[in-house]
């Protein structure tokens, strides 16, 4: 019996291990690549461990361009987004923080209405929202561009901030309502008994239990946001309104890619992702795995 | 009569022609474009005033910013760039195109710039000043994929044209003496390289799904050995018996029978084929776009780098070449400025040079579609570096345009080659035949042309 214990716990252990070893491989990969030049990238197939270490492609991505080093000493043609890589971030970061926050506020808020008044109409309408999300974003992209054209909102952060909040909001209820309704509503009449108002008891008392929910929600949408390549790339033209996943994009031209610098950049543009999945690790395990029961 | 007169040679512009020329003489420099000079029509500044002009292209180094900069401060006229990533490049011009926006001047990709000429979205440029003197510079091939029903629609971005190339430190060391000069050459050469150990897989193609891999790949071999995949009137020439399935039939036996082209050739295409055949480890690159000499032999890019020869198409040489076009929308602001704009990124500058179309020939190895340009010594000299100028411009003067021989203009052409890249996967993943493969495309171009 004891022994059987320690073979299956082997056998989860060995499990677990080629799980993880399968989800960081694509990570492993881009940062062999990202470590090398294009002309050792063209003749390594099948050592494990990269034959040549070079910054070179993080030289030239920090540096704007300014550090060709050996790699890029005689290119004549470098993409020109590298020129633009920590506006790029800024504009990242600007768009999925600001993203995150707006969705989640208003997505709490709808939420936690379509939970607590679960009338025929809301529930009618949360359906529409959930169909609506099956139509691919690009095919919205003329009407999109023509709206934010009409109102003076193209080459701006803020034309991208209102697209990406419209187009995650329905996700964010969708997540959020099924958290709220497993919070017992005997929590909130003990508080309004208490003399809360219905909008201080879900400051007070719904918000905080919704934490870990909130969270995972907040991280879901965070990285969407800043993965996003359409809108950002259909609303704006300017290098200035540029965001990363534009400034990789552009790293694939029509007779070269410059895949090195493209794995220096993507591996660069991962690291907000992780340390907030790292800040949040523990609500959005709670979150997801809570969610998982009550979806 | 006003355009004739704007165009009248004042005494001050001839002054200062012959100082320049006289000048550059005296230097021993006198670029043949010179001769055009500052006089033309691309000297002349249109009669309507605009207050800014805008283009959508797809991002290439920092070529836009420079030709930008040239063009505002000759004319005083500010620009808005609306420049892309190259994938995504149709999705964003069609985006501004739909929505009803202005947009002087775009850029195609070369097989899908039929269809917008078919839906309306390019100006003919036959009436404008100056454009006779584009069509007597194009090349033949330049020419006829920018022309349509008699009507000329775009200057160059880069023009390039299909040949093959070979590793000269893997050729020696399999002991050959000469490249191929047959297909049946060519295969018992890699089967020999394989066997000896030089090469596990000889040939790498660039097959990806796609743009010009795929499909130039295989028209341009059938059309190579004197025939067709479909005829001048769209009929496909496929059937039992055809050399469309030879081809393909052989191409396949290339992967499965004797194993003598690489597997990777399926997932990438010319920029990506070039990274892997410049680790050394094939002996020929199948059939791609000349500048792939520069992708692999520009000074330390590749572990080949100046071990990469161009060879010709055997026989005749017969090959495909395209152009890449530069057009004027039919939603611009202002044809003539427009014109003027679509002279500086595929035509001449102000000063009658062709500014942009040089500088990527000597620079990029990017063909520019110009008699004249080609002709350049200098494209000629810093082409050396890479590569092998005389076979390359050889191959070009026996090419034809990609448009002439693969029915690109058709509206059912871009579903049935999604479906066409499936079908010819297929045969090289060995999952069927030749003949099946080519009787799924017959049954695949019915369907799609009913639709």
């Amino acid at each position: 019996m004891n022994s059987r214990y320690i073979v299956n716990k082997c056998l989860l252990h060995l499990a677990n291990i080629i799980l993880i070893i399968f989800i960081l491989f694509p990570i492993v990969a881009v940062t062999f690549a990202a470590l090398q030049s294009e002309r050792t990238l063209g003749g390594f197939d099948k050592a494990v461990i990269p034959p040549e270490v070079t910054f070179d492609n993080f030289r030239l991505i920090l540096t704007q361009g300014e550090v060709k080093g050996d790699t890029y000493l005689l290119e004549q043609y470098l993409p020109q987004t590298i020129k633009s890589f920590y506006r790029g971030f800024s504009n990242s970061v600007i768009i999925s923080l600001t993203v995150t926050f707006a969705t989640i506020c208003f997505g709490a808020f709808t939420a936690y209405t379509v939970a607590r008044m679960r009338s025929r109409w809301v529930l009618a309408l949360m359906q529409l929202n959930t169909f609506a999300r099956f139509i691919p974003i690009l095919v919205l992209m003329i009407p999109l561009y023509t709206i934010m054209r009409n109102y003076g909102l193209l080459n701006s952060l803020t034309g991208v901030i209102l697209a990406q909040i419209g187009f995650f909001l329905p996700f964010a209820i969708i997540i959020l309502a099924p958290y709220f309704e497993a919070i017992p509503s005997n929590l909130e009449d003990a508080g309004r008994i208490d003399g809360l108002t219905r909008f201080t008891a879900f400051l007070r008392i719904v918000l905080p239990l919704a934490m870990p929910g909130l969270s995972a929600c907040g991280a879901i949408i965070f990285i969407v946001s800043w993965h996003d390549l359409i809108i950002p790339l259909i609303l704006n033209s300017r290098v200035q309104f540029m965001t990363l996943p534009v400034i990789i994009a552009s790293m694939v031209g029509d007779t070269q890619v410059f895949f090195g610098l493209i794995m220096a950049t993507a591996l660069l543009a991962m690291l907000p992702t992780i340390v907030l999945v790292l800040i949040l690790r523990k609500y959005i395990v709670e979150g997801l795995s809570e969610g998982a029961l009550k979806g | 009569m006003e355009r004739c007169k704007a165009h009248q040679l004042t005494r001050r512009t001839v002054l200062k022609s012959a100082a320049a020329a006289g000048t550059a003489l005296g230097m021993g420099q006198f670029p043949l474009s010179a001769l055009a000079g500052p006089s033309g029509p691309w000297s002349e500044r249109p009669k309507n005033s605009v207050e800014q002009l805008n283009f959508a292209v797809w991002s290439y180094g920092k070529i836009y910013d420079e030709i930008s900069a040239k063009f505002t401060a000759d004319w005083s006229i500010p620009l808005e760039p609306i420049v892309s990533p190259y994938n995504q490049h149709e999705a964003k011009l069609a985006t501004v195109l739909a929505s009803g926006d202005s947009l002087d001047v775009g850029l195609s990709n070369s097989p899908t710039f039929a269809q917008k000429i078919l839906q309306g979205l390019v100006q003919p440029l036959d009436d404008l000043p100056g454009v006779d003197s584009y069509k007597d510079d194009f090349m033949q091939s330049t020419r006829d994929g920018f022309t349509f029903e008699g009507k000329i629609y775009g200057l160059p971005y880069f023009s390039a044209v299909w040949l093959w190339g070979y590793n000269e430190e893997l050729f020696e060391k399999a002991g050959f003496d000469h490249a191929f000069t047959s297909y049946e050459e060519l295969t018992e050469q890699c089967i020999k390289a394989k066997k000896d150990g030089v090469s596990e897989y000889p040939i790498i193609w660039s097959l990806r799904p796609g743009f010009n891999s795929v499909d130039v790949t295989w028209f341009s071999m059938v059309w190579n050995q004197g025939a067709d995949v479909f005829d001048k009137d769209g009929n496909p020439q496929i059937g039992d018996g055809s050399k469309a399935r030879e081809v393909l039939r052989w191409l396949g036996n290339t992967f499965t029978k004797w194993n003598i082209s690489d597997p990777e050739s399926l997932k990438v295409v010319t920029g990506s084929t070039s990274l892997a055949f410049g680790g050394g480890k094939n002996l020929y690159r199948g059939c791609d776009q000349h500048y792939m000499f520069n992708q692999v032999n520009q000074a330390g890019r590749t572990a080949i780098s100046g071990k990469m020869r161009a060879h010709p198409f055997p026989g005749d040489g017969r090959t495909l070449s395209m152009s890449v076009p530069y057009f004027i929308t039919t939603a611009t602001r202002d044809v003539e400025w427009a014109w003027k704009l679509l002279q500086y990124f595929g035509g001449r500058t102000k000063d009658g040079d062709y500014t942009q179309a040089l500088g990527l020939a000597k620079n990029a190895m990017l063909g520019s579609g110009y008699k004249s340009v080609m002709a350049d010594p200098s494209v000629r000299e810093s082409w050396r570096q890479w590569g092998d100028p005389d076979i390359i411009m050889d191959s070009w003067d026996k090419s034809t345009n990609i448009h002439k021989v693969i029915p690109v203009h058709a509206s059912w052409y871009e579903n049935w080659r999604i479906l066409f890249n499936t079908e010819v996967h297929k045969v090289l993943l060995g999952e069927q035949d030749a003949d099946h493969a080519c009787d799924n495309m017959l049954d695949a171009l019915k369907k799609v042309r009913k639709t």
